[in-house]
């Protein structure tokens, strides 16, 4: 082989590459333009939907070359559920599953086609079989998420509690935190703590519910010092030592401020809920339907999933999202405890007269325990 | 050249033989390796089966359903699997490494590949398994791509031989002449390699050394030239290019202004050829002028000038202080060539330290004013500052406090732990607020002081702290005179219902007394019977006057102290009730219902009457004068003792030791309150009453009561309805008070011996000199300090004891004591008065005294006391 022919075979090659590289990048500048956008409007709770907006908007552009643009507000329960539905018309919530029937009721959410969202069928069966989405033998939400109401404390100034009593411990006396708007929630835990267990929390009688309130009532004035809104709140962590929450603010705490707080199951057991995603009666276009399914398909996509779970602390429903957490994650997300659900009792709708009597009983308890001040 | 040809046919011999070689290697580990393979994946296949068998024989609803996808996970991984399917025994796939397979059915093409397997699981479940070609396929590739890289560094190695034979020869001619040719173009820059033949070795060295000699000299005049440039140019962006504050100009050898920066026009407002022009013109005073002139001059006569200060006015206006620097610049004879000045524009400077010495001096004034202690100190408490009023409130001159003490010196020892906390929380940069100590100054006085202090950082490490000590020693007095006034404030709400009882007790007394006087007169004493009713009925009545005195007494006390012990809830609420009865308006009806049974609890009975009264003259006011105008008032009043034992289902405070409470509850049937007024009748001066009727300390006071005891309190009302107050109160173990029997015994104690009585009051000094004399002892009476010691320097061989009243005119209770004893060291003496003062009474008993009685006495009560005194051991 001459020089000269060994200096043909090297231009050659470096031809053939560069040919090679232009096809390759063929498509970019090519595709046609996105649709107009659409708009979808989402009203979640927090940690649900804002995170992952950016990047469905992006999938949606580039997959489906369709521009869809996420208006996210935050929830507080249902009273602001119906509000939003009703004032704003927001086309996806994120009710609990104790939410779904009432919201039937109004007839303000639609029954879900499952049809269409191809993911539903990788939620885990041990989630589906409780049916906690189903009214009337149909659907009306696809699960989201779960998890529990339980105690939060802080390991540097608390010892792991395994009651709930020791939400009523004189040593932490005006050092404690609960949540100020889910009332149920408080007089759910309040009887666990009395002793009450199972679907009797749904219907205390009046004596049980007194019970409930007096010892609400004591809590309130000698130990809580502050109701904390959405989740335990990370920036008031210097003002108590323990409380309850829903793990997305003990969560926080140590991510963000590089806390030590734990979350724990008391003995006498908790209370728990399903977070699931409902198209309500403001998706009245084919378009928007088949936004909102894709948007639900997203979010029990398995990577969004464990992204959820490390974002919120709460348990994804898709159960090959473990693929993307540690062994020690699917522990802390309950994904790995199949018995999650026999431990606890999952929040079941209250009749319309049991919910007044439940609100006027934690009402009288804050009024009376409001003082002194 | 022949040798040449004969290298490139052995090359192509080689290089065949090399290629077959490669190939037939390839071939073989191809075949190797699929075999290795095929029995690899089917005992791979045999493990996921069993690994899956023993997760799935568990029941449905339990299964660990993340466990499985992590096992199929884990298993297509590692191993040469494409996919993993578990079936229930339906038929439905539940579990797949491809979550978008789940519930479907598996595709055909799958089914029918051959490396497809299905086994039956003993759970009822189905496994299959698609094996995967992909690592053959990587193993043939690698082996492939191996021969290839094989054959292509042959080709290469050729390639290289042929080209070092090529180059030995004709390159280094080549090399010679081209750079011949560069050098004759004026490129010395030539390198010509060495070569092995001696000819063209020797041209390139002289080449290569001729034109590093050309490139040499080149190099150096270039070079020259070059700093020569970058020395004028560097000068001239320096010049060109400052802003702001400094412009530079040039004078001529005779003074003539002939260069000036650009940056003269931001600095004075006139471009450089204005500039020029204008410079001594807009000098702003002649005094000015004559400075700069003279500098001027100096200069040009080649002195070196100090820097200098004028000012000129700016060309739009006002005025701007420049700093002058000069310096005259001399040729090689000598001779001054010009003048390189830089004038520096000080306006602003002048007016930051104008406005820097203001501000220092007020704040220097606001702390020297400041009527509280502000300072400073170092990480280890030393002071470093303080302010005048801070170290006269300490009694220290400033100058001797500063370095010399730190805040252990000037804070009481009781307080030091107190102390380190504040210290341990600045050094971690936290603020301190309201934490109360109490100081000392240098004559040892103590006082109470609130401090607020905050981190001294310097650099970003906290090196001391920086705060304020305010002296609250007369808003400490304010409040507690705020509370002995709600206290009398209670007793006045009371004063109508004493005055009935008083009236009602001397009623009793007097009318007893009257008729008592008519049996003398008529001459008739009546039967021992009669006569015994009658003195039953005025002891009795005494008695009840004595009890009310000295509840209020009690009541009235300043002291802030409480006692701990033993209390019956029972008999603290017939007492209030008792001196409600009388004392409330007739219309309201108070009645209480007791716990069957003593009610015990540890606290300070004066206390508990204190918050109980309270609330019941609230809730009597409730009732009445706290009604709209027109309203009928009246009402019920109910006050109820019962005990709360929670049950087992409801939780237990802990770690309070107290397994039940006490619910003292107290009821009105008056206005009662809205959700607003709840929350606020704490709080201390909040009232719904008249400002002359209520303070608005009451209920802050009883909720201080209650919780300094371990309770906590209750309250319910509803506007129109009226309002109950609950009072939780731990239960104590132990036994009722037993109840005082009056005139039980009415044998008296007798003895014998001399007692000297001194009172300034004369009914009880015949009394008590009567009493004594009764039961047996000789007495010796006197009305007077002065008179009594007169009396004891006669008779103190004789005198075994003296009763001495507390309050005298001429000398009280212990003055007198004093003075017995420098004439009789051991003097026995014991005290009475009407006061229960306890402190006093301490005093005595510390000073030797024997013991103290409270007035009124009986003769029962005196003649005890005084037989115990007398047998008692010296003090």
């Amino acid at each position: 082989m001459t020089p000269r022919s060994a200096h043909h075979i090297l231009v050659l090659s470096a031809l053939t590459v560069t040919l090679i590289a232009c096809k390759s990048r063929k498509d970019g500048p090519d595709a046609p333009p996105p649709s107009a956008p659409l708009v979808l409007r989402i009203h979640a709770w927090e940690g649900y939907a804002r995170e992952y907006a950016a990047q469905f908007e992006a999938v949606m552009r580039k997959q489906h070359r369709v521009n869809v643009t996420l208006q996210v507000t935050v929830t507080s329960g249902l009273d602001s559920f119906i509000r939003n539905i009703r004032d704003r018309g927001v086309h996806l919530i994120s009710p609990a599953n104790d939410l779904i029937a009432p919201l039937v009721q109004l007839n303000l959410i639609r029954e879900i086609d499952t049809t269409r969202i191809t993911r539903y069928r990788q939620i885990n069966p041990i989630i589906l079989d409780r049916h906690p989405t189903v009214i009337g033998g149909r659907i009306y939400a696809v699960p989201f998420s779960f998890g529990p109401y339980a105690l939060a404390y802080n390991r540097e100034k608390v010892p792991k509690p395994t009651s709930y009593k020791v939400l009523w411990d004189p040593r932490y006396r005006k050092r404690v935190t609960i949540s100020g708007e889910y009332d149920t929630a408080n007089i759910y835990m309040t009887a666990l703590m009395l002793g009450s267990r199972g679907k009797n929390l749904f219907d205390l009688d009046a004596k049980k519910l007194k019970l409930v309130e007096d010892r609400l009532a004591d809590l309130l004035r000698t130990q809580v010092v502050e109701l904390w809104k959405g989740n335990l709140n990370p920036e008031g962590r210097e003002r108590f030592d323990l409380g309850t929450d829903w793990g997305i603010g003990v969560s926080k705490i140590n991510r963000e401020h590089n806390g030590n707080w734990g979350f724990v199951v008391p003995d006498e057991g908790v209370t728990a809920w399903v977070d699931s995603w409902a198209v309500t009666r403001n998706v009245d276009s084919p378009e928007l339907t088949a936004v909102a399914y894709a948007f639900i398909n997203f979010m029990i996509s398995p990577r969004i999933q464990a992204r959820m779970a490390g974002i919120t602390s709460y348990g994804p429903v898709n159960p090959y999202a473990g693929r993307y957490l540690s062994a020690e994650e699917k522990k802390r997300f309950y994904i790995a405890d199949p018995q999650f659900f026999d431990k606890c009792t999952l929040w079941q709708p209250l009749k319309p007269e049991v919910l007044e009597r439940y609100r006027k009983a934690w009402d009288n308890a804050k009024r009376r325990g409001a003082l002194p001040k | 050249m022949k040798t040449i040809r004969l290298h490139r046919k052995l090359l192509g011999v080689i290089t065949s033989l090399a290629t077959l070689a490669a190939l037939t290697l390839v071939l073989f580990f191809l075949a190797i390796n699929y075999v290795a393979i095929r029995s690899h994946i089917d005992k791979k296949n045999e493990e996921v089966l069993q690994k899956l068998e023993r997760v799935l024989s568990v029941p449905l609803l339990k299964k660990d359903y993340v466990m499985i996808v992590d096992i199929i996970d884990e298993e297509v991984k590692s191993s040469n699997l494409r996919y993993i399917w578990v079936l229930d025994p339906g038929g439905s796939v539940i579990a797949c490494n491809d979550e978008e397979q789940i519930r479907l059915p598996i595709k055909e093409t799958y089914l029918k590949d051959r490396h497809f397997s299905r086994y039956r699981m003993k759970s009822g479940y189905t496994l299959c398994i698609l094996s995967s070609y992909s690592l053959i396929y990587q193993i043939q590739r690698i082996v492939l791509i191996g021969g290839l890289v094989f054959l292509a560094l042959l080709v290469l190695i050729i390639y290289g031989i042929s080209r070092w034979l090529g180059n030995s020869i004709s390159a280094p001619v080549q090399e010679v002449v081209d750079a011949s040719v560069h050098v004759a173009g004026g490129n010395f820059d030539v390198s010509v390699n060495p070569s092995e033949i001696t000819e063209l070795n020797t041209m390139a060295k002289a080449l290569n050394t001729m034109g590093n000699d050309l490139k040499e000299l080149t190099a150096n005049l270039s070079r020259e030239k070059s700093l020569l440039s970058d020395s004028e140019q560097r000068y001239r962006r320096l010049v060109e290019n400052f802003r702001d504050e400094y412009f530079f100009y040039s004078l001529t050898a005779e003074g003539k202004l002939v260069y000036c920066s650009p940056s003269v026009e931001s600095i004075l407002g006139y471009p450089p050829a204005q500039a020029k022009q204008k410079f001594p013109a807009i000098l702003t005073s002649a005094d000015c002028n004559e400075d700069f002139h003279l500098h001027r001059q100096k200069t040009l006569a080649g002195a070196a000038q100090p820097p200098w200060e004028i000012e000129v006015k700016h060309g739009l206006s006002g005025v701007r202080q420049l700093e002058l620097m000069e310096v005259p610049v001399f040729g090689d004879d000598g001779e001054l060539r010009s003048v390189e000045g830089i004038a520096h524009d000080i306006t602003r400077k002048k007016q930051i330290t104008a406005r820097l010495e203001k501000s220092q001096r007020k704040f220097a004034d606001l702390v020297r004013l400041m009527p509280q202690t502000l300072f400073e100190t170092d990480q280890t408490g030393m002071f470093t500052f303080i302010n005048t009023f801070g170290a006269e409130q300490l009694g220290h001159d400033p100058l001797l406090l500063l370095n010399r003490l730190t805040l252990t010196d000037v804070i009481i020892p009781s307080c030091h732990a107190q102390l380190a906390d504040v210290l341990g929380d600045i050094l971690e940069g936290k603020d301190v607020r309201d934490v109360e100590l109490t100081a000392v100054d240098s004559a040892g006085s103590q006082f109470p002081v609130l401090l607020y202090a905050s981190p001294l950082e310097v650099d970003g490490k906290v090196r001391g702290l920086r705060g304020i000590a305010i002296n609250i020693t007369r808003r400490r007095r304010a409040e507690e005179a705020l509370i002995q006034a709600q206290k009398m404030e209670t007793i006045g709400n009371l004063a109508g219902g004493i005055a009935h009882d008083f009236n009602n007790i001397l009623n009793g007394i007097m009318g007893t007394i009257s008729l008592l006087q008519l049996n003398l007169r008529e001459g008739s004493t009546g039967t021992p019977e009669e006569i015994a009713e009658d003195y039953g009925v005025i002891q009795e009545s005494c008695e009840r006057a004595a009890d009310i005195v000295k509840q209020l007494m009690v009541l009235a006390r300043k002291s802030e102290e409480h006692s701990s012990v033993l209390v019956d809830l029972n008999a603290i609420v017939e007492r209030v009730i008792k001196i409600s009865r009388n004392s409330l308006h007739k219309s309201v009806t108070a009645s209480a219902m007791l716990f069957d049974g003593p009610a015990m609890t540890v606290g300070d009975p004066t206390q508990f009457e204190q918050v109980l009264l309270n609330l019941v003259v609230n809730g009597a006011h409730a009732m009445t004068i706290m009604r709209a105008e027109g309203e009928r008032w009246g009402g019920e009043l109910s006050i109820a003792v019962s005990l709360h034992e929670p049950r087992e289902e409801e939780f237990v405070l802990e770690p309070s030791p107290a397994t039940a409470w006490w619910h003292v509850t107290i009821s009105d049937t008056g206005v009662g309150m809205d959700d607003q007024t709840l929350q606020q009748i704490f709080d201390p001066f909040f009232t719904t009453k008249d400002k002359r009727e209520g303070t608005g300390l009451g209920l802050a006071m009883v909720y201080h009561i209650v919780t300094q005891h371990g309770g906590s309190l209750d309250v319910t009302s509803t506007p129109g309805r009226g309002s109950t107050f609950t009072i939780s109160l731990p239960r104590a173990e132990g036994k009722k008070e037993a109840p005082r029997e009056h005139g039980a015994d009415t044998k008296l104690a007798t003895g014998s011996g001399t007692i000297l009585v001194v009172d300034d009051e004369l009914v009880g000094l015949n009394l008590t000199a009567r009493i004594l004399r009764k039961v047996g002892y000789t007495v010796l009476t006197a009305s007077s300090g002065t008179a009594a010691l007169k009396l004891f320097e006669d008779h103190a061989s004789e005198i075994r004891l003296a009763l001495l009243d507390m309050l005298m005119p001429d000398m009280n209770g212990t003055e007198l004591f004093a003075k017995m004893r420098e004439i009789s060291p051991k003097v026995r003496v014991v005290f009475t008065s009407g006061l229960d003062d306890k402190a006093v009474v301490k005093q005595c008993e510390d000073d030797g005294a024997l013991g103290f009685i409270q007035k009124p006495v009986t003769a029962d009560s005196l003649s005890r006391f005084i037989g115990e005194a007398m047998d008692a051991p010296d003090a």
